[in-house]
């Protein structure tokens, strides 16, 4: 019941998610990071994020669930589906003679409340899991790093593996844990690399698709009203970052003098 | 704030600088618009890159970054006071003998396979790091792996690295049915 103590938190994710899951190819890492990173430029305590604190948790988790709600939104209104899953969804759909969009919502709107209901047995079933297992899971937290290191260096070798199924990823992934640790020794931010590897490749497939859709103009992304909103939002979050950040500095000097 | 170089943070930039710098130097001898992801997302990269390796040696500079949101708050590591090069020897062994564990078991597991490879890692990890009994990592072994196999072979499906020797000796070791070596 910890998870109540952060209304807000959980608010804010819970609204990030589904505006986030609606939008189509955004996808549930985007959600989770936004979500985090305003729950973290919001707080009055940042620095307490990344460091286990619930508040981080709940934000991403919050965002985590929401977006499966908003996922559907797209798929089932307009037949555009928002990620793999939704592609098979519609998959299903059209084997099944059913077209997804206007048809769907005025001539079968008893398969649009079968699956906003099965969402929220989804929802229901989940949480009861984790409230049983929950209490076990947490304890291997407790147990000591040279206990479970080995088993994490197993589980990531074959995680690489598996993958594209090429030995040499794994190379890879043992020279990348070198960098890796050499980076959090010179404080680089974990969240950031992160950002950036999920996010990355999808930021440049989105930019070449609408480049593509365009035909090369680029004031598509200035004058399409989906992406002028979500630049207001960019320029927003960066204009309140520096500004708090300025307005920190500022004090700091204040109190040092 | 440390007036001295820090010695860690100019060597990570220096090699983040020099993968940027393949990268977007590479993305030039593309035409048109496939370049242009690389020099819109790399340039900004190696501005950033160059300011921290200057911040490297003129720690003073950091205080610069702050309005860009790059501040002590988002790295837990470099809140302390020159915590980047406070690595003792110890420390320094310590990583050495992890990363030696690491690398002895992509080296088995390249020649022997993952069938071979990750049970002997497992059982000289548990047996001279961790500290276990011979028996009892033999046990933990055993009843990890079960699970292992179970989601990685048994309901994924997925094909694991035979290692080399297979390849060597093939017809003895079953060469014939070995995936490529990329």
């Amino acid at each position: 019941m910890e998870v109540f103590q952060y209304k807000a938190i959980l608010l804010r994710g819970s609204i990030i998610g589904t505006v986030i899951g609606a939008v189509p190819g955004a996808g549930g890492a985007v959600a989770n990071f936004l979500s985090y990173s305003t729950a973290k430029q919001a707080s009055k305590t940042p620095e307490l994020f990344g460091t286990g604190y619930p508040g981080g948790v709940v934000a991403s988790e919050s965002a985590n669930d929401a977006k499966d709600g908003g996922i559907l939104l797209p798929t089932l209104t307009f037949g555009i589906p928002g990620n793999g899953e939704m592609v098979i969804l519609m998959a299903a759909f059209i084997l099944h003679g059913i077209q997804p969009g206007r048809d769907l919502l005025v001539n079968r709107l008893d398969i649009v409340w079968a699956i906003i209901l099965g969402v929220i047995a989804a929802q229901i079933l989940t949480t009861f899991v984790i409230l049983g297992a929950g209490a076990w899971l947490a304890k291997i937290s407790l147990v000591p790093v040279k206990y479970i290191a080995p088993f994490v260096a197993v589980l990531s070798f074959i995680g690489v593996y598996a993958v594209r199924s090429n030995i040499w990823d794994v190379l890879l992934a043992v020279f990348a844990a070198l960098v890796g640790f050499f980076m959090r020794r010179a404080g680089f931010p974990l969240i950031t690399l992160v950002i950036g590897f999920v996010l990355g490749h999808l930021a440049e497939e989105k930019f070449t698709q609408s480049l593509q859709i365009s035909q090369g103009d680029y004031t598509i992304f200035f004058t399409r009203p989906v992406s002028i909103l979500l630049l207001i939002g960019i320029f927003s979050m960066l204009g309140w970052t520096a500004y708090k950040s300025i307005r920190m500095a500022t004090s700091d000097k204040k109190v040092g003098a | 704030m440390s007036k001295r170089i820090d010695g860690i943070n100019l060597l990570v930039c220096s090699f983040l600088m020099t993968i940027t710098l393949a990268l977007v130097l590479g993305s030039l001898v593309y035409d048109g618009k496939q370049r242009l992801v690389a020099l819109v997302i790399g340039f900004p990269t190696i501005g950033m890159l160059a300011f921290l390796m200057l911040a490297s040696l003129i720690p003073p500079l950091l205080a610069y970054l702050r309005p860009l949101g790059v501040s002590e708050d988002d790295a837990p590591e470099a809140e302390s006071e020159g915590s980047a090069n406070n690595l003792n020897t110890g420390t320094w062994r310590r990583v050495a003998i992890v990363y030696g564990w690491l690398i002895g078991y992509y080296v088995l597991t390249f020649v022997f396979g993952y069938y071979v490879a990750t049970p002997v890692f497992l059982v000289a990890f548990l047996t001279r790091e961790s500290g276990l009994t011979l028996m009892r990592s033999l046990g933990v072994m055993v009843v990890s792996l079960v699970p292992f196999y179970v989601i990685f072979r048994l309901i994924l499906d997925i094909p694991l690295w035979p290692g080399v020797l297979p390849r060597i000796l093939p017809g003895i070791l079953g060469g014939g049915s070995i995936p490529q070596l990329n």
